[in-house]
């Protein structure tokens, strides 16, 4: 095996060297060999992908021989550096931007979709230090191939590997919050302009209000509408979610509501719980925008007012059914004895092997296995490792067959 | 199986918890069970405080109560759904509640010698109760959603109701429909606009092209030479549907339609009956997309609650929104552009 020149800007365009010392085009997939020099690389660029070839040695060139060193800087601290950076140069070229793009999304849809901190895109020793690996950008880093997570002392090493390197701001939490913020706000948008399109007049409202972790008052808002051609059933739109730390009085809701009217439209009717507050809002918000009322038959609840949520009236009365005198005492029993096998652990172990052996001594094959899985079962449970169990199932029904 | 403790904001969670109580009776009792084992051993010593002794009609209670409430939990969980129109479902699943207790409750009261429980009869009227005064409740939009689905129409409705409810239909449906024709629903009028005049006037021979036709200049598409030999294979498709359909009209009104499957979708007929009802079907596109619970946003409530962990604690608000954002609609990530304000150099 020949060493290969590692600052030939060329090794950019081709893959990873394989075992055969080939390495593929990443334009065209053709694979050549290294015999000792790269005369027929550079001939394959110039003779199959010449405008590539060009731009590249357009860019690159006069920056290649030059500094050595990179600089970590945080996205909005350009220097007089970044322009002679080698680093800021291989992100300037096209085909690297739209792959950082690529990257960018992938750390949007990590955040949002695992509901991951912000945080999980700086390595273990935080952004400032260097770009240390984080375990995002280390799974993902062999499917976007193109690309090269480096440890970083120095220019040299990232061409030895011909490609480029990862821009220091997918590894920094402020960006990856500026990210989420620009895909939020152009979802929101999207959200807007359909519901506009599909919906005028025609929506109907769900909100609430609720307190989350440090005393967070928030206020959410949603719409669901039929589309005018009916090609879909009733479809959801999340309006807002926004802060709400004023008192939660019926005229401060309202008028949190009107803000949001303002922008997309009234809707027809709303559905809420049965807090007076929220019902107060909805008809205060309904009563004077809302279309105009008619009152049928005198045994129905007019209009205007908030359709109350149906499952909390039913809940309500199912707790309230738990209550009443007859049989409190008995399900006030059945809580003390559920809190103390939650609290005991040596009562959870004797009830588990109460079960097995309950489940062993029953000749129903399905029974039987599943009182062996069933320890899996437990230890799977305790590490909540959701996979594993889906595993279980499926084994357990190709077996009863 | 583990016991189960009720949470507090989980609907019907209670009913889950007394249902697993129950399936664990066989463990927990029985000639070797772990209650009496805890009693029996001297290791834990608070074992001996708790109320373990359940009596044989303790047991009872509990399972029968599982059965009432089961079906409970059921109606529970259809109604918080999202994508299907739910509020026709409240009818259905209110009245057959109310059946469903009454019924429970006839059994009980013929039964009451024969050592039925009383407390569940208690129950059972405190039930019935609750649910009297969720019918007297009822928005009168639930009525008239449950009419203009046609997978119900008046069939849960009592029989007294039926006849004003379906007069006031009418009304209501009259009301939007002017509503929208003079407040500019410029989408509806131009759906609406070919069948209109079809639905008032009985359907004759021939008439089916000039109508058509008359259509096709009343929208400025007149592009395509209106001769009566060269029409396109879609037009005449259509005009044979539209024939069709205002037969279909002219032979049965709304109100005399016989409901479709339950398990079929209320939307797919109304996609295909829309132009037969545009009245009706201009109302039921308002009422069957009301949700009939605040479960959506309470399902928002629950994405922001996984967000707003302990360690993220101190996360603003505005970032919380929009992860939610994002989080509900990722479909809509792949026509996001990220980089084209972000850096521009």
């Amino acid at each position: 095996m020949s060493k290969r020149p590692p600052d030939w800007i060329g090794w950019r365009l081709f893959g990873p060297r394989l075992p055969d010392s080939t390495q593929q085009c990443l334009t065209c997939a053709k694979a050549l060999t290294y015999n000792n020099t790269t005369a027929n690389f550079k001939k394959h660029l110039e003779k199959k992908h010449k405008a590539l070839w060009d731009e590249l040695q357009r860019e690159e060139a006069p920056l290649a021989k030059k500094a050595r060193v990179f600089h970590i800087l945080a996205p909005d601290q350009p220097s007089l550096g970044d322009f002679f950076d080698p680093i800021k140069a291989a992100e300037r070229s096209e085909a690297n931007k739209r792959l950082v793009a690529l990257l960018e999304k992938d750390t949007v849809r990590f955040i949002c979709a695992d509901l991951r901190p912000y945080s999980a895109v700086e390595g273990p020793f935080g952004s400032h230090v260097l770009p240390a690996f984080s375990g995002f950008h280390e799974s993902i880093a062999p499917l976007r191939p193109h690309f090269h997570i480096f440890l970083g002392d120095g220019y040299k090493s990232v061409m030895q590997r011909g490609r480029p390197l990862l821009p220091q701001r997918l590894f920094d939490r402020h960006h990856a919050k500026l990210l989420v913020e620009t895909a939020a706000r152009q979802i929101d948008d999207m959200n807007k302009k359909l519901y506009m399109q599909l919906a005028a007049g025609y929506a109907s409202w769900t909100t609430d209000i609720w307190t989350g972790l440090g005393q967070k008052e928030m206020c959410g808002l949603t719409a669901h509408f039929i589309p005018p051609d009916w090609s879909t059933g009733p479809q959801r739109v999340t309006l807002d979610l926004f802060y709400f730390p004023e008192s939660h009085t019926g005229e401060n809701l309202c008028a949190k509501l009107r803000e949001r009217a303002n922008l997309v439209g009234l809707p027809y009717r709303m559905t809420t719980d049965s807090g007076a507050n929220v019902l107060l809002a909805a008809r205060l918000f309904l009563g004077r925008e809302g279309p105009p009322s008619l009152t049928f038959s005198p045994s129905l609840i007019p209009r205007r007012e908030a359709i109350k949520c149906i499952d909390h009236l039913l809940d309500k009365m199912l707790k309230t059914a738990f209550k009443i005198p007859a049989v409190e005492a008995l399900f006030e029993r059945q809580q003390t004895t559920i809190k103390f096998f939650r609290k005991s652990n040596k009562a959870n172990t004797r009830l588990f092997q109460a079960q097995v052996e309950l489940h062993a001594a029953t000749p129903n094959p399905f029974d039987a296995f599943h009182a062996i899985v069933g320890i899996g079962v437990r230890c799977f449970l305790s590490s909540t490792s959701l996979p594993a169990l889906s595993l279980i199932f499926c084994s357990r029904l190709l077996t009863s067959r | 199986v583990k016991l189960l403790l009720a949470g507090k904001t989980r609907w019907a969670a209670i009913v889950d918890q007394n249902e697993r109580f129950v399936r664990l009776k066989p463990a927990l009792v029985g000639d070797n069970g772990v209650l009496q084992q805890l009693i029996n051993d001297d290791d834990i010593d608070e074992a001996k405080k708790l109320p373990f002794d359940f009596s044989s009609s303790d047991w009872a209670v509990m399972q029968q109560v599982v059965d009432i409430l089961s079906p409970f939990r059921a109606a529970i969980r259809e109604l918080e759904g999202d994508y299907y129109p739910t509020l026709p479902l409240v009818l259905k699943h209110v009245y057959t509640l109310n059946d469903f207790v009454g019924n429970r409750l006839g059994a009980v009261n013929r039964q009451r010698g024969a050592g039925i429980n009383e407390r569940v009869a208690t129950l059972l009227h405190h039930l019935r109760a609750g649910l009297g005064d969720i019918i007297d409740s009822l928005p009168q939009e639930a009525y008239f959603a449950s009419l203009l689905d046609p997978r119900f129409l008046d069939s849960f409705i009592p029989q007294p109701m039926r006849e004003t409810l379906w007069a006031d239909l009418d009304a209501f449906i009259n009301e939007m429909w002017s509503l929208d024709n003079t407040a500019g629903a410029a989408v509806e009028r131009e759906e609406s606009s070919g069948d209109e005049p079809a639905l008032a006037a009985p359907p004759i021979a021939g008439a089916a092209t000039e109508h058509a036709a008359a259509v096709r200049t009343a929208r400025g598409r007149a592009e395509a030479p209106p001769t009566a030999g060269k029409k396109s294979y879609k037009e005449m498709i259509a005009e044979k549907i539209n024939a069709r359909s205002r037969l279909q009209a002219a032979v049965r009104p709304y109100r005399e339609l016989v409901t479709i499957d339950a398990h079929l979708s209320a939307s797919d007929w109304w996609r295909a009956n829309r132009n037969v009802y545009p009245k009706h079907a201009n109302a039921a596109r308002r009422l069957l997309a009301i949700p009939a619970t605040s479960a959506p946003c309470e399902r928002l409530f629950s994405t922001g609650g996984r967000i707003l962990e302990k360690r993220r604690a101190s996360l603003s608000p505005e970032s919380v929104r929009d992860i939610v954002l994002v989080h509900d609609n990722l479909n809509l990530l792949d026509r996001v552009v990220l980089d084209d304000f972000l850096y521009d150099d």
